[in-house]
């Protein structure tokens, strides 16, 4: 029955075929929070395509000592424009997508609270990718690192329109940042289903309210530093130009009392994504619900805390010193909570390793790895050793790709389904996971070692009698065999979009609201808000014999 | 989109507008804490050029006094609309909308009297550039704020300030606070601790 | 929310024809262009900016259009929606008995402090036995212990640690104490991890529990206070441990084991 419903809507579409355009006016003016989800994703898609040429081209680059493929001015662009565009146009897109498209339909929610709002975030942040990849038809890409240290972005040093560009695209999609965190604050407080309770949400629902908490306070700040970099340029002020009484150290704690944030910004959806995916693969509730809510909140207060750990070899006094290395060692205690609470909700369960669970468990042994490297560089001393070499290269994507990246496949393994009524191919998907995870140990492995021997980062070439060469080819190899999981992957999903199987509406038997309509819902979502008792209310359903609301009921 | 879902807690403070406008003042909060951030790190660093004794304490005080009457102001106008006085509504909203513009006004003959008699632009040294910065950006949110306002004046005028749109008003006004919120520590830091 | 008003929610929205939802425009768009043109024009020319600002009073003007009352909404014809299926393709059963695991009963947290002070008065059995033993004299392991928060002590010579001293007597009582207890209670809360057979207790508690507390001490003394660290016997250290563990476990094991209440059985 339930594919007669799919293949019939297939069916009309064929039958009419509007023309392209037709489908093109109807994406660009919607506000349809599962449209505007999906155009994030595609968004972020693209980006993380050219992003990743960006890498290729970096890895190449370092593949043999003093080579000289790419000049040293064109390797300080890539490398720009390869942090910033992971940052700003992939990560927080496809999260912000994934988010827009699942929370309404996770709440019982028709829609976003702010439906035209919705629109406006999408299309600023879309835009201020492109003002930001407009430096490239400029002929002058952005230079000065995703960090963009002052004074380097005075005038003086950047004459071009790079830094510009680079500025006024971030605060372009800043905007739209914040108006989706303000939508997903509002629309999570204010447009639950009935019964359904703040401590009842579904767990991805929870870690998007507090990276929505954290957007709303860490995003402007970026923006007043980016207007102050605007001003020095263009109007003459004088903050970050220590020759004429500003500060370059300013900038530095601007910047990163937002980029320190911005790390949890990507990775509270990912956790969330996760502890969706692994009970349902497991066929058992997430286990400690409330310690993990509450240790949500808790990475997000302390993130604020934290940020100076990123200039501790600019020198700073010892209390200082001792205190953000205290607090950003505090970030690991929830977080180790979090990682407790996942495997103890896989143990004793049936674990089917479907192609969502495959990437969760990725994660979990991926993500740990990265977190045991961030507590070493909270140390100060290790810090001073390591900072600005690969080994923090390697520390923080080992996180954003063993962390944000196989959590996000993850999320779209579990929800694709969803989202067009076709399953993804699993055979594919394997092959993609397994791709990715031997292609990502071999990079980024090898750069903790080279890191350790001093290599710097950000350097164009090395020198060849340093030991380094063969951890840079070793990881340029790496690289070359993680490509090809992406391919799969894209041409996993466009593939399935006509050829997949029938999802039906429920394909993994999960018990979250968005399973409880058709795949893809209709616009309105749901025919009658469903009334909501429990944390899994189709389980509720499926169970009235034994309903959750029983044993959550006293003290949720 | 569900009338039932909005009726029911129109009047709480969960009600999806309001959270909203909420949240969105707390990134405003964030922003704004930043700028006075920077200002006040840079107190007393300023070497060549005018220093922050040529800021006019009287001028200052006579925005502060105008910003405060707009804030009672809006707060009577937002309460004789919710009593469906419109009469009422529509003179303390011109009103705040007066004293919202007086404000402006004395703040442009502020930064006149600074440019042409002080020479002190965002160019000249870190004060000008911290204090126009911080001003600045408070008054372009004032201008804003009078912006919602003609906005919100011409709906009710023309009867469409209704249904789901009342609440417009009532989120306005809570911009219009929060401005005159800034101001307060704005006045405090750049005129009474930084001078 | 009461549940009243849940079921007023329920009738409202059941089958009408139509639902009334927001209307597909371009004002954001409009806007948003507004914005970026604005912002290129900085890095570009300013006549970007013009045309960005005139863009951005566009899109609000069509903005604010879209909100008077019946403008910006359409109502859409409701599909019938097939009812939800609780399996798909993959069939799959949930696991039902394993909502939570936990034991039904287990020895009380009470059990654990208890076992922390029998642990606690039979280590420094073999503690003394050691120390006279080996020629120190019967103070020397306390006026060690004190010297766990006194620094000056380990200035001490080896003769003067072995003498009595009221003050160190005391502080290192007060240490034994307050240890005892607390790894008690360590223990107490541990009991549910640890394996449910009293062998399995003895073996966790008895051994592993101090060879691991063994290994942090070992770690941490040469950091917190490097001098001690080169007077600690290490083998008599962990025999210390090892008694204090196996007079705490058995402690346990003797205790009676309480039920979990089922409330506690949270999902
Ligand atoms: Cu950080």
């Amino acid at each position: 029955m339930q594919s007669a419903i799919v293949d019939n809507s297939t069916e009309t579409r064929m039958a009419t075929k509007p023309p392209w355009t037709v489908y093109l006016h109807d994406y660009i003016t919607t506000v349809d929070h599962k449209k505007i989800g999906i155009l994030y994703i595609l968004m972020a898609l693209v980006f993380l395509v050219i992003g990743g040429v960006e890498a290729i081209l970096i890895r190449w680059q370092l593949f043999w000592p003093r080579a000289d493929i790419i000049p040293p001015k064109l390797f300080n662009q890539l490398f720009t424009m390869h942090g910033t565009t992971m940052v700003f146009f992939v990560g927080m897109p496809i999260l912000i997508g994934l988010g827009n498209y699942f929370v309404p339909l996770m709440i019982g929610a028709r829609d976003m609270a702010f439906p035209r709002l919705n629109s406006l975030g999408f299309w600023a942040t879309f835009l201020g990718g492109m003002i930001v990849y407009f430096s490239f038809l400029a002929g002058d890409p952005p230079d000065v690192g995703w960090f963009a240290y002052a004074p380097l972005t005075e005038k003086t040093f950047s004459r071009g329109i790079g830094t510009d560009c680079w500025a006024t695209g971030l605060l372009v999609s800043g905007v739209g940042t914040i108006a989706g965190g303000v939508n997903f604050i509002a629309t999570i407080v204010g447009l639950r289903a009935p019964g359904m309770t703040i401590g009842k949400v579904p767990f991805f629902v929870w870690t998007i309210l507090w990276t929505s908490a954290q957007i709303v306070l860490a995003i402007p700040p970026l923006s007043a530093a980016l207007i102050m970099v605007l001003l020095d340029r263009h109007l003459g002020a004088h903050f970050f130009d220590p020759q004429t009484g500003g500060s370059a150290y300013l900038w530095q704690h601007l910047f990163w009392f937002f980029g320190h944030p911005e790390v949890y910004i990507l990775i509270l959806p990912a956790f969330g994504m996760i502890s969706e995916v692994i009970p349902v693969f497991s066929r058992k509730v997430l286990f400690g619900y409330e310690f993990m809510a509450a240790a949500t909140m808790g990475i997000a207060f302390i993130s604020l805390g934290v940020w100076a750990h990123h200039m501790f070899t600019v020198g700073m006094s010892r209390p200082m010193e001792i205190g953000f290395a205290a607090s950003s060692l505090l970030v690991s205690i929830p977080t180790g909570i979090k990682m407790f609470n996942w495997l103890a909700t896989m143990q004793g369960g049936k674990i089917r390793m479907d192609s969502p669970m495959l990437f969760a468990c990725g994660f979990l042994g991926v993500f740990v790895f990265g977190g045991l490297t961030g507590v070493m560089l909270a140390a100060v001393p290790i810090d001073w050793q390591v900072s600005d070499s690969y080994f923090v290269v390697a520390h923080f994507h080992t996180v954003l790709i063993g962390g944000t990246l196989f959590a996000t496949f993850a999320g779209l393994h579990y929800w694709y389904p969803k989202m067009t009524g076709r399953m993804l191919n699993e055979r594919l998907a394997k092959w993609q996971f397994w791709i990715l995870l031997i292609g990502f140990l071999l990079t980024f492995g090898p750069m903790h070692i080279s890191g350790i021997l001093g290599m710097p980062r950000r350097i164009y070439t090395y020198p060849p009698d340093r030991g380094w060469d063969i951890w840079n080819q070793v990881a340029t190899i790496g690289a070359l065999i993680q490509a090809p999981s992406f391919v799969l992957f894209l041409v996993n999903v466009i593939g399935s979009r006509w050829w997949g199987k029938p999802a039906g509406n429920n394909p993994w038997n999960a018990w979250t609201l968005e399973w409880a309509t058709s795949s893809p819902p209709p616009a309105y979502n749901f025919n009658e808000v469903p009334v909501v008792r429990s944390r899994r209310p189709l389980w509720d359903l499926q169970h009235p014999e034994d309903p959750d609301w029983k044993y959550e009921g006293e003290h949720a | 989109m569900n009338s039932s879902h909005h009726a029911e807690h129109a009047n709480s403070l969960t009600e999806p507008h309001r959270v909203g406008m909420l949240s969105f003042l707390v990134s405003e909060v964030a922003f704004f804490g930043t700028l006075l951030a920077v200002y006040i790190a840079y107190i007393g660093q300023t070497t060549t050029g005018p220093k922050p004794d040529v800021l006019s304490l009287p001028l200052a005080i006579l925005g502060t006094v105008f910003l405060v009457a707009s804030s009672f102001t809006v707060h009577f106008a937002d309460h004789a609309l919710k009593l469906a006085k419109p009469f009422w509504f529509r003179g303390w909203w011109l009103l705040t909308i007066i004293f919202g513009a007086m404000f402006l006004v004395v703040t442009a003959i502020e930064w006149k009297g600074l440019i042409e008699e002080h020479g002190l632009t965002i160019a000249t040294n870190i004060f000008g550039t911290t204090y126009y910065t911080v001003v600045g950006f408070h008054a372009a949110h004032l201008t804003v704020g009078l912006l919602a306002m003609l906005i919100i004046l011409g709906l009710e005028c023309s009867g469409q300030l209704t249904g789901k749109n009342a609440i417009g008003a009532e989120l306005v006004s809570w911009y219009w606070h929060f401005v005159d919120g800034v101001w307060i520590f704005v006045f405090t830091i750049v005129y009474l601790i930084g001078r | 929310m009461s549940e009243a008003k849940s079921e007023k929610e329920a009738t409202e929205s059941r089958p009408a024809e139509t639902i009334e939802m927001p209307r597909s425009t371009v004002w954001p768009l409009v806007l948003s262009v507004g914005i970026a043109l604005l912002m290129v024009g900085i890095a570009t020319n300013l006549v970007f900016s013009v045309v960005g600002i005139v863009l951005l009073f566009v899109g609000l003007g069509g903005w604010i259009g879209e909100l008077r009352p019946h403008h910006g909404e359409e109502r859409i014809p409701i599909v019938d929606v097939p009812p939800i299926e609780f399996a798909g393709p993959a069939k799959v059963e949930g696991v039902r008995r394993a909502r939570l695991r936990l034991p039904t009963t287990i020895h009380p947290i009470s059990a654990g402090v208890r076992g922390g002070i029998v642990g606690g008065l039979l280590m420094p059995i073999p503690a003394a036995a050691w120390s006279i033993w080996a020629g120190h004299g019967i103070w020397y392991p306390i006026n060690l212990l004190a010297g766990l928060v006194m620094p000056d002590l380990t200035d001490l010579s080896a003769a003067n640690l072995e003498q009595f001293h009221p003050t160190y007597l005391v502080i290192g009582i007060i240490i034994h104490v307050l240890m005892s207890l607390v790894i008690g209670l360590v223990y107490g809360v541990l009991l549910p991890t640890l394996p449910s057979n009293n062998v399995g207790i003895i073996i966790a508690g008895g051994i592993v529990l101090p060879m691991i507390w063994t290994g942090l001490c070992h770690g941490w003394m040469g950091i917190v206070n490097p001098l001690l660290a080169d007077r600690v016997e290490w083998p008599w250290f962990v025999v210390s441990q090892v008694v204090f563990g196996l007079g705490a476990s058995i402690t346990v094991i003797l205790s009676e084991r309480v039920s979990i209440p089922p409330a506690e059985g949270d999902a």
